[in-house]
């Protein structure tokens, strides 16, 4: 009877170490990391022993702000969304970060509902920091691997209170661009999910970044940033980034132009496939890319040639060569300027040619720029819209 | 005495698929990822096949033995005091399974859902409630692990399906491009995800048609063998081998991040943790009763009540012992596996060539 009784007491107080009631959180829906004053003197960090108390020092290396929503906003006769409450503080890490944010805040930070995080270049131009960030990100077990990453030009704290003119606040505004990626072929969606898996391949990775407008008040996408070894090396423009994204054949949506007598011809993109060959000769890598678009005509103009199959395929040809020579263009520039692989040619040589993987892995970004690509672009158009 | 409990077929499959299938789940495609890359997939083939040649030798042990008792087979060839040593060693090393299991068990929960509360509390609960399952008897475990096998896999499936979206299967490949000391280094975790079939040396005896056990144990291995490829292939196909190599626990990280634009469901943490718990059980109850079961059989003792209050403070004393989940794998280590290995194949494997030699060991008395 007894030792009943203490069973079922035992079971019914399992709870009460970790109960923290519902309106004593805050549930975090954006972070944005920007560099702080000290980031620069790294030196000074070296300098201290391993086993001294170094809990004191005043080192501001990252800023970091924390968005969330106002909860009293919401609720079924009010808004579904609402603008965000912020907190900045000054860290040395990011757990640094959310000790010194839990003695100015009144509520548990919890980090399951984040959607968004935005890094400053302040910050990507330091690797040991990002290295640091990264780590955090990767072993926190209650992030949401689903949330998305960008860059942002500039103070990610401006990015994080910035109110834009069609949503509440910044990350339903993200949130809802990306998933745009269906039709804008301009916008290349990173979770923290891919961010992940591609650093740990090799310490590269792509991510979309963003640029503040200050006089017309508007946050732009303007194309992806790379990364290299953790470090940012460069940007792509948005033309550029939709050509990276066909060749990965990962476009979802979009459109290219052509011009016939100073008319546009708009195509927009329904779908594209790719497929990557490799040869070699004398110890060189020859890569012949194939992308297969499938799209329809969305722009033409009245008073033109009447589109017949035989014209259509003439359309077709120009695409074909224009978007060749855009892609071999952009490829030229990742190879020459950054040497940074995003198409996935590593991946591919890993997966199908191991035994020259094995033979190229040590001196892959020399043999990366050296070596030749081909892109061969087959339009199909498929519509034409609904009138002749 | 409930011992006219017959199980059906499907209770063997179901105890023994429940039993072997428990937290090693979670965490395996790490290991393997980190030895073999990519080809984990073959590595588990091949523990599934070495397994069922192990589960042939138990079965012959077994109906050698007149389909008697396991402690009564040892104490028959071995004779009173030695089999009981060899019985008591086989206890052990069940209680030590279990004090790895659920220290890793209540260190993953602590790790995601209850920050703040004590180890030690949540191990004593844990401890109590298996103790609640076990009183009901043989029968009632093989009831709760047939309920049980259609609770975990059919939500895994459901999940699997729901995976779909995220992965990319090519990249699998390449296949078979490492070097074959790769592959033997991985062998090992092999003994750490297929343990647990022991439970048939206390389950066969009481099979109501004993000529499908060999269908019955073959369905089951097969059964955990494509489960867990298919988990590997998987993870794989969400993260590659890269992060799967980083990843602790590539499976529930896997399950996290479903992400499925317009479902009900946002946050699978919730999911995964009953999962967890769920595959945590089944193989800790299981284990459990067996351990009790020896130590009535070896001390004579007329109900299993008091053989499970004494092994209690042992699985708590060992469940504590290392100090983070580090030295907990380091527990898993060389020792265990090897300790494993001589339990589960040599000992019976002895047993049985002790038998056919002396030709006097078919003299087991069935538990009437």
């Amino acid at each position: 009877m007894i030792v009943s009784m203490f069973m079922v007491i035992c079971t019914i107080f399992t709870g009460c170490w970790d109960k923290v009631e519902i309106d004593k959180r805050s549930f975090i829906s954006t972070i944005g990391i920007d560099a702080g004053e000290n980031i620069g003197d790294i030196d000074k960090l070296k300098k201290l022993k391993e086993d001294k108390s170094n809990n004191e020092i005043d080192f501001k290396k990252i800023s970091v702000t924390y968005g969330a929503p106002d909860i009293s906003k919401l609720g079924p006769q009010k808004s579904a969304a609402s603008q965000d409450l912020y907190l900045t503080t000054d860290a040395i890490t990011m757990e640094d970060a959310v000790d010194k944010a839990s003695a100015k805040i009144s509520r548990d930070i919890n980090y399951g509902h984040i959607k968004l995080l935005i890094l400053s270049d302040g910050v990507m131009g330091y690797p040991d920091t990002f290295k640091e960030i990264v780590d955090y990100f990767q072993r926190q077990s209650s992030i949401n691997r689903m949330m998305y990453v960008v860059l942002a030009e500039g103070n990610a704290e401006e990015y994080v209170k910035f109110k834009p003119s069609m949503e509440q606040n910044i990350e339903t505004y993200i949130s809802g661009l990306m998933q745009n990626s269906d039709r804008n072929s301009t916008i290349l969606p990173v979770t923290l999910n891919e961010l992940l898996i591609h650093l740990s391949e090799n310490g590269n990775a792509i991510i979309p970044s963003l640029k503040y407008d200050k006089d017309k008040n508007e946050v732009i996408l303007t194309g992806v940033a790379l990364i290299k070894d953790y470090k940012l090396k460069g940007y792509l423009s948005q033309n550029e980034t939709s050509d990276i994204e066909m060749l990965r054949g990962k476009l979802k949506g979009g459109k290219k132009s052509v011009y016939v007598d100073g008319h546009p011809i708009d195509i927009s993109i329904e779908n594209v496939r790719k497929k990557i060959t490799m040869s070699t000769l004398n110890d060189k890598l020859f890569f012949n890319i194939d992308v297969f678009i499938e799209g329809q005509i969305k722009g033409y103009y009245i008073g033109g040639k009447p589109l017949t199959n035989e014209y259509i395929s003439t359309i077709e040809g120009n695409f074909n060569k224009s978007i060749e020579d855009e892609c071999e263009e952009v490829i030229k520039i990742t190879q020459n300027t950054f040497s940074i692989d995003p198409i996935g040619f590593r991946e591919y040589l890993e997966k199908y040619h191991p035994s020259i993987w094995k033979k190229k892995k040590a001196t892959w970004e020399e043999t990366y720029k050296n070596c030749i690509i081909n892109v061969n672009v087959h339009t199909k158009i498929r519509r034409i819209g609904i009138s002749k | 005495m409930n011992n006219k409990y017959a199980v059906s077929t499907f209770g063997v499959f179901a105890s023994i698929i429940v039993a072997t299938v428990g937290i090693g789940t979670f965490s395996y495609p790490n290991e393997l990822s980190q030895f073999v890359g990519t080809d984990g997939w073959f590595v588990i083939i091949i523990g599934g096949a070495v397994s069922y040649g192990i589960i042939l030798i138990l079965i012959k042990l077994l109906q050698k033995n007149n389909w008697s008792n396991f402690t009564l087979i040892l104490k028959n060839n071995y004779g009173n005091f030695v089999g009981s040593i060899f019985a008591l060693s086989f206890a052990i090393y069940c209680i030590f399974s279990m004090a790895i299991g659920i220290r890793t068990f209540v260190e993953v929960m602590r790790m995601y859902l209850l920050e703040k509360t004590p180890t030690e509390f949540l191990i004593v609960i844990t401890l109590l409630i298996g103790v609640y399952i076990i009183r009901g008897g043989l029968d009632t475990i093989i009831r709760f692990n047939e309920i049980a096998f259609w609770l975990m896999f059919i939500p895994i499936i459901v999940v699997l399906f729901l995976l779909l979206n995220n992965s990319d299967f090519t990249n699998l490949f390449p296949i078979m491009s490492n070097k074959p000391i790769e592959y033997i280094k991985s062998l090992p975790v092999n003994i750490y995800i297929f343990k647990g079939f022991e439970i048939l040396l206390l389950i066969l005896p009481f099979m109501k048609v004993k000529s499908r056990v060999k269908k019955a144990t073959f369905c089951s291995i097969t059964f955990i063998m494509v489960f867990y490829v298919l988990i590997f292939i998987f993870t794989l196909a969400v993260f590659t081998k890269y992060q799967n190599s980083v990843l602790l626990w590539p499976t529930i990280t896997m399950i996290k991040s479903i992400n499925i634009p317009g479902s009900f469901i946002e946050r699978w943490d919730g999911i995964v943790m009953t999962m967890w718990i769920l595959f945590y059980f089944t193989t800790f109850i299981n284990s459990f009763y067996f351990s009790s079961d020896i130590i009535k059989n070896v001390f004579n003792l007329k109900e299993t009540k008091l053989s499970y209050i004494v092994i209690l403070p042992f699985i708590y004393l060992a469940a504590l012992y290392p100090e983070n989940l580090l030295e907990l794998n380091d527990f898993r280590g060389v020792f265990f596996q090897s300790f494993t290995m001589i339990m589960i194949a040599l000992l019976p494997l002895i047993t049985l060539i002790k038998g056919f030699m002396s030709k006097a060991g078919g003299g087991g008395i069935s538990n009437n």
